[in-house]
Formats: C-alpha cells, structure tokens, sequence
C-alpha cells in the first residue's frame, strides 16, 4: 500500500482520493485470485455521478473470485505531485498501484477523455500500447458508448465490450480466471476472449489501408468473427438496480440517487447515438421500481432520487410511479427529479407533480428552430407544443426555463438559427402573458454543435466548419441583448476533436501519443483543452483532422466501425438518412408501428413496456 | 422542535472533506438513520443541522460540535443508537444531549478554540530555536499575516486571536498547543499561528508539512472559558 495520506496536504479537493466512503467494497487481497479496476478517465465528480461504475462495481464485487476497486483521473496538481514523487497511480479502496491489478477497466463516456486514458496508463507504469504489454502486464479492456468506434484507441486496449456489460463481464472474468489457473498466455487468452459474443480484441483484426493510405477495410483474422454485436441485458428483470452504492464524501456533478426506469429509447431523434447503441426499449415493472426506489432513499441517505434514463418521460407509468415514490419520502422531503423534460405540457403536469418538494428549474430540448429542421432530424417537438409546455410551466410557478439546442445540423440555414432566438423570445412573450414579474423572468439558451456519431443515420454527416460554427453562435448572440436571457454554447473546437475521435480510424492512434507528448489531457475541461497543441500532434502523425471531421462518407464506402454491429440494419440507417432529407418523421415504436430498425430481430427480443405491453415487432 | 448538541470526531479519510461536504454527509446520515429531521418551510426545505465552527480540510477534529433539530422527541440514547451506525468512515458520534431549544446559538456561543499541532522540522529547529521563537511571538505587539480571502489576500493582525501557545521540540519534533480566538469575530487559524511562529522564529517548514487536531470549542463566560458540548 502506498503513503497517500502524506499527499492529501497538497492537493485541492483530498476528497477525490481517500476513499473509504460509505459502501465502498475493500475486500481482502490475498485471498481474492482476480483484481480488476475500474478506470473512469475524468475526475473523481464526474465519475462518481456515473450509473455504470455503480452497477458494475456491484455486479463484480459480488463474485467471490474477484474484487473491484475504482480509480479516477487524477487533477493535475495530484498528478504533478506523483510525478514529482514517483509514486504510481493507486486505487481508492485499497491504495494499491494501480499495475498490480490484473484487469484495467476503463468506461469510454466521452472522446475527449482518450488523452486522460492514456494519461493514467503511464502514470501506473503501464506500457499504453497493447503491443508492448506482455507477461503478467494489466490487461486493459474498455467499454461504454464510445467502444461504438473502438478504433481510435484500438493499439491502447486489449479488448473491448461492445453494449451492456452486466453479463458480458462475468463471462470475461470466468475466461480470464480459468485461463490463469490455467496457465494460458497472454495471446491466447485474447483469442479466447474473443470467442465471447459482444468481445472485440483489436488485434485480431487488421486494417487494410487504399494505395493513398486511407482507410479501406477492418478484416478479421482467420477464425475470428467478422462482425462483434453488442451486448445486452435482454431481461428488464436483469437489469441491477443497486440500491447500496458507493455515497461519495465530496459533492459531485449529480450529487443524487439514481433509479434507472428503462434502458433505450426510440423517438429516433436521427443525430441521437444512444437512442441506436442502447435499443430497444426495456422498461422496469412499476412493483420493481418502487421497491428499490424506496429501498435506494433509505440506504443512501440522499435528498434526491433522480429517475434515469434516455427519456424519461416516456416511461409508461410515470405518474403512478412518482406519486407512490413521493408520498413514501415527504416526510423526510426527498425529492425525486427527471434528468430533462420532453417539451409539452405532459411533461409540465409530470414536473408539477415532481415539485410538490423541491423546485428548480424546468428544462427541455426543442434540438431545432425551425418545424422544418425539427423534422430533419426527427425531433417530436412543435412550436405549439412547446408553448404551451413554456405557458404550463410558468402557470405552475417556475420563472427559470432552459431550453437546448444543436447548431450545425445538416441542412441548417440561417433562418433555422434565427429560429432559435424566435422561439426562445416566444417563451418569454409567453413568461410575460402568464403574469412573471419582469425581474424574475429567467430563460437559459443553451446550445451545442452537432456531432456526427457512428452507428446514426447521420453518420455519413461532415461536421459543419468551425468558422461556420463560429459564426451562427455569434448570430445568435447578436440576437440575445435581453438581459433575461443568458445564452452559452459549447466550444466549436472541442466538437471539432469530438467529431475526428467519433467517426475517427485506428490511425488516429498516433495523434493521441502525439497529444500526450504535448502535455494533453482533461480535454473536455476548458482550462486545459489546447487546441494548438492538438494541431501540432495531427501535424507530427502526419494527419489532417479536418479530413475526419469535415468528410463526408459515400454510402458505398467502409465505415471504420463496420465490424461493430449494433443490431441495428444499415438500410435503416440509410432510410432514416434519406428520410431527414424529406423531412419526413418516422414514429417511436413504442406506439406499436415497428420501423424495422432490426434491433430485435437481430438481439431476438421485442422491445417491452411496463405491466406487460409489448409492441409487436416485424 | 427539539433540539440535540452532538460531539463527534472527524478523522480517518473524513478528514479530507471540507464543511459543506460534512455537512451533507451528516445530513444524509441522519435521513439513514431514520431520524424525524425538522425541516424549514418553503420551496427549498432543508432540514436544521447546524454546526459549532467549520472545520478546514485537513485538520481532525476530536471535539466536534453539531446541533439537530427534530420534529419529535427521541432519548439521547435513542438518537445515538440510531444515527452512530449510520455515520460512515471517519465520523464518531462522542455524545449527544438535548439542548433547550431557547438556549443561545451554537454558532454565536464559540469564542475560542484549541488545538494541537504536531510536526517534523529541519535539523536547525532546535529546543532553543523554538523557545526564542515562542518568546518572539507571545513578545510582539502584532503579528501581520495575509489571509487569502476571494480575490486575493488580507492583511490582518492575528496577535491579539492568540490566546495562549506553547511550542516544544522534542527529538526533532515540534508539538505546539493554542487557544485562539475563533468563531464569527477575531477568527484565528491554526495554520496562520504556525506560519508566524516559523517566520518570526527563522525556522524552516511549512504550516502544510504539520498535522492540525482541533481539542475543543469554548464560550467565554464572565472571563471563564467553558467547553461547549
């Protein structure tokens, strides 16, 4: 164990890295023969608010073979000061390094967070390429979203889980222990690996590159499976639901309890990765809910149940499930919260009946300006619709809106851009006509560049140009004077990396040991994102970002996440595309109108609603 | 509404925490507990917990000081029974007494607060060296130290917050003990005291390389100080 304690002194916030806090596993480690940790590559807030490392810390820690430990990224004054003083990076529970752990597991939330992965792989004394890690070196796998489009950071891991990880890990884990006991190499227990459904090990698969040295093709190795389909829970039943997880000791970005309602969503919002990565809809029966919801308040002490997922609105027992939640916590005041509303006056009733505790402010995603943009990328949303959600609110007593919005969608013009002023200005019009004092009136516009993500129907999509971007931001601050108004918007250039590292081949790989030499890391945090030294490393690995981000793919090109199937069919996909052209809308299958998607032909199941509804699929 | 005076420690990995955060996990541990929590009115209804003196992150308390409000009554042993399991790592419920609910404020009651102060220093730090540095203190008329505050730094004078202190070296170690002014006037910090007696006595070291223990939190009574809790 190393000397944390004598660092804590000298850093900001020692909270992130005591451990110890209250249901934090420290099992005993000689007697435990599999050690694994769980890498979030962000800082210790982020990471703690994050629903995935709780259920798999829950679901691994239960196995009697193998222990879980967490480790974060460290901020930079902690990071300076193990370096200054050679000490590895260590584990919170047990303050271990973090190389003497068998498995490191690192969750891909985000890809500005790829400079931190690799970051804390030399900061354990990890060799970052998986070419160069042999003998009884961590096996360093990786999941979560961005494993969509592993290849980025395909030379960095060994394998990667592609979807739901709740059962995919124990057959990993059964694998890895067996092989041990076994005495079986390194290699071969990568080839056995991949044998598991939902498994991808990057090595064992070859990129073919056109006489030009671009990307050509992602070919298996003989005997290996050309295509890895995701992974998922198929039971909502199955799913965990932790009611005991780790309570952190410091605040943290969403300082609250969290009851995931379903998984996957299918409004089809075409921009949306999730709504595709995570299909279909798998609801929790209402009984279910209400139990470990209540079980999860008491356990944990907290003043917030928030009820998680895609869109939670939607859920089919909303109100029956947040009535019998509340009447069980008023007493003690816990309040329960939706992460964001849909915009309609449903959702106002909904958030009146959230709000018979706590009040805060009521936010929704229009996406778009225009009815015709909206359309395009098939948001449910009309101007009507979301005034009279914006008049609902205001009749109920809120003064605070924030409204989203994405600029950069394909097809915009500027007349889509103003249309966001038009709207927002409208839910003023409409705060002023309910009768808000004029002082207390607040509206928060906030908008982010769309990305094109692998796996969506806009994956064939170039991001729009930086300048352009650049551009209609300041359009749109131009027409936000009124002081009621507080207008942010995400960095163009971060999204730039963003939409390289989405949509980005094994190539890139370079680039990111490029921008680690340059001291990158903790990109996503303004403070540290240095867009000069990103360009130098394109520059040195002899690549043009502007080629990954601005291109625009032919559907007859390959696709470097082409071998990751997410169960659902490329003619969809390219329908879906063709269909934002027309601006024709394609309907949420949970109205029992299957789309063909080939989600649950594919997986074998059928999307399942609570108490018993199931849509009918093709 | 009923009111508790608790005495508690923070140390252990709770040490590191700041005192909001305390705060909150105090809070979050009497709802686990399934303590009646008293709550104020309104929109926002937050529950009557409030706390002697923040304590800096770092620096271990062993005499802490909180005050819980109820909306029932519960014995002192109920309450401690309950909510002593469901403190995590590095909080230790000492005691706990009901309080007359007209009594006056824990926050405007402390006046003083004491502490111990423990640390290895450079070879030059000598049983002399720290002597004449105690005289040197405890000797001068004022003490400046720039206090960080929001945007930048303060000058204050600290001498007249320093009650008492003793420093001692011992086979290369330097314990101190203080009284210092505390509460919402005259504040003094431990670490502030350190730094001057460093400074002022030419020792090397820095207040960061020590450990802080905060014994106890005091009223003044008629010139009398008397320990709170």
């Amino acid at each position: 164990m190393l000397d944390v304690e004598s660092l804590l002194r000298w850093v900001e916030k020692p909270g992130r890295y005591t451990g110890g806090e209250l249901n934090a596993v420290k099992k005993n480690w000689e007697d435990t023969p599999v050690k694994l940790a769980f890498a979030f590559p962000d800082v210790y807030e982020v990471g703690m608010s994050h629903l995935g490392l709780q259920i798999l810390y829950a679901v691994v820690n239960a196995r009697a073979d193998t222990l879980m430990e967490r480790v974060f990224a460290p901020w930079p004054d902690m990071e300076a000061l193990l370096r200054e003083r050679q000490i590895p990076l260590f584990s919170l529970e047990s303050h271990r390094p973090v190389k003497d752990f068998d498995i490191l597991a690192f969750t891909l939330q985000y890809e500005l967070t790829y400079t931190n992965v690799i970051n804390m792989l030399e900061l354990s004394g990890v060799n970052p390429l998986a070419s160069e890690r042999t003998g009884d070196a961590p096996l360093v796998i990786g999941g979560g979203p961005c494993a969509f489009n592993p290849e980025p950071l395909a030379c960095f891991f060994d394998l990667f889980v592609i979807g739901e990880g709740e059962e995919v890990i124990h057959e990993l884990l059964d694998a890895y222990h067996r092989g041990r006991r076994d005495g079986v190499k390194r290699g071969d227990l990568l080839s056995a690996a991949a044998a598991i459904p939902g498994v991808y090990v990057p090595s064992l698969y070859s990129v073919v590159y056109r006489p030009d040295g671009k990307f050509a093709a992602v070919e298996p190795h003989p005997g290996i499976p050309a295509r890895v389909s995701k992974r998922i829970v198929k039971d909502a039943d199955r799913i965990p639901i932790p009611v005991d997880p780790v309570i952190p000791t410091i605040e943290t970005v969403h300082d609250r309890g969290v009851l995931e309602i379903f998984r996957g969503c299918t409004r089809g919002c075409r921009f949306c990765q999730a709504g595709i990565i995570y299909r279909p809809v798998r609801e929790q029966e209402l009984e279910r809910l209400l139990a470990q919801g209540r079980a999860l308040a008491k356990n944990t002490g907290y003043d917030e149940i928030s009820l998680s997922s895609l869109s939670s609105v939607d859920y089919s027992q909303l109100l029956p499930l947040i009535d019998r939640l509340l009447s069980t916590f008023r007493p003690e005041r816990v309040g329960v919260s939706l992460p964001s509303l849909r915009a309609d006056a449903f959702s106002v009733e909904v958030a009146r009946h959230l709000r018979q505790v706590r009040k805060s402010t009521l936010t929704f995603a229009p996406e778009a300006g225009t009815q015709r943009l909206r359309d395009v990328v098939n948001k449910e949303v009309t101007r009507d619709a979301m005034l009279d959600a914006a008049a609902a609110a205001f009749a109920a007593g809120w003064f605070r809106v924030k409204l989203y919005f994405m600029i950069g969608l394909p097809t915009e013009t500027e007349g889509d851009i103003d249309g966001i002023a038009l709207l927002a200005h409208e839910v003023l019009q409409v705060g002023e006509r309910s009768g808000i004092p004029r002082n207390r009136l607040r509206l928060t516009v906030s908008t982010s560049c769309f990305i094109p993500k692998a796996h969506t129907p806009f994956q064939w999509e170039p991001l729009a140009h930086i300048e352009e971007l650049k551009g209609k931001i300041t359009r749109l601050r131009k027409q936000f004077k009124d002081r009621r108004v507080e207008f942010d918007w995400h960095d163009p250039h971060m999204s730039f990396l963003e939409a390289v590292f989405a949509r980005g081949d094994r190539r890139l790989g370079q680039v990111l040991l490029e921008a680690r030499k340059n001291g990158c890391r903790f990109d996503g945090w303004r403070e540290y994102f240095s867009f000069s030294q990103w360009l130098k490393a394109f520059g040195r690995a002899g690549l043009d970002p502007a080629e990954y981000a601005y291109r625009r793919f032919d559907y007859r090109n390959a696709l470097p996440w082409d071998h990751i199937d997410t169960g659902v069919n490329r003619e969809f996909l390219v329908e879906e595309h063709q269909r934002a052209y027309r601006a024709e809308p394609t309907y949420d299958c949970r109205r029992g109108n299957c789309e063909a998607c080939g989600v649950c032909t594919s997986l074998d199941l059928e999307p399942h609603l609570a108490e018993g509804e199931t849509c009918v699929s093709l | 509404m009923y009111r508790y005076r608790l005495t508690f420690r923070k140390d252990g990995p709770l040490r590191w925490i700041g005192h909001l955060d305390l705060a909150r996990a105090f809070e979050r541990a009497c709802r686990r507990a399934g303590l009646p929590l008293f709550y104020s009115e309104g929109f926002n209804p937050r529950p009557r917990i409030v706390f002697a003196l923040p304590l800096r992150v770092g620096v271990i308390g062993l005499r802490e000081l909180v005050e819980v409000y109820l909306r029932v009554p519960v014995t002192n042993e109920a309450l401690k029974a309950r909510l002593a399991p469901a403190l995590p790592e590095g909080l230790a419920l000492e005691s706990v007494r009901r309080v007359q609910r007209e009594a006056p404020a824990l926050m405007a009651a402390v006046d003083r607060a004491t502490y111990r102060v423990e640390g290895t220093t450079g070879p030059e730090v000598t049983p002399e060296a720290v002597r004449s540095g105690l005289q040197a203190v405890l000797g001068a008329g004022e003490i400046k130290i720039a206090r960080k505050i929001k945007d930048g730094a303060k000058e204050c004078d600290i001498r007249s917050g320093i009650i008492s202190l003793d420093a001692r070296c011992i086979n290369g170690r330097l314990n101190m003990a203080m009284t210092l002014r505390a509460g919402q006037q005259g504040n003094v910090r431990p670490e502030e005291v350190v730094e001057a007696l460093l400074r002022i006595g030419g020792l090397s070291g820095d207040p960061l390389d020590f450990t802080y223990y905060r014994t106890g939190l005091f009223t003044v009574l008629s010139d009398r100080m008397v320990r709170l809790g």
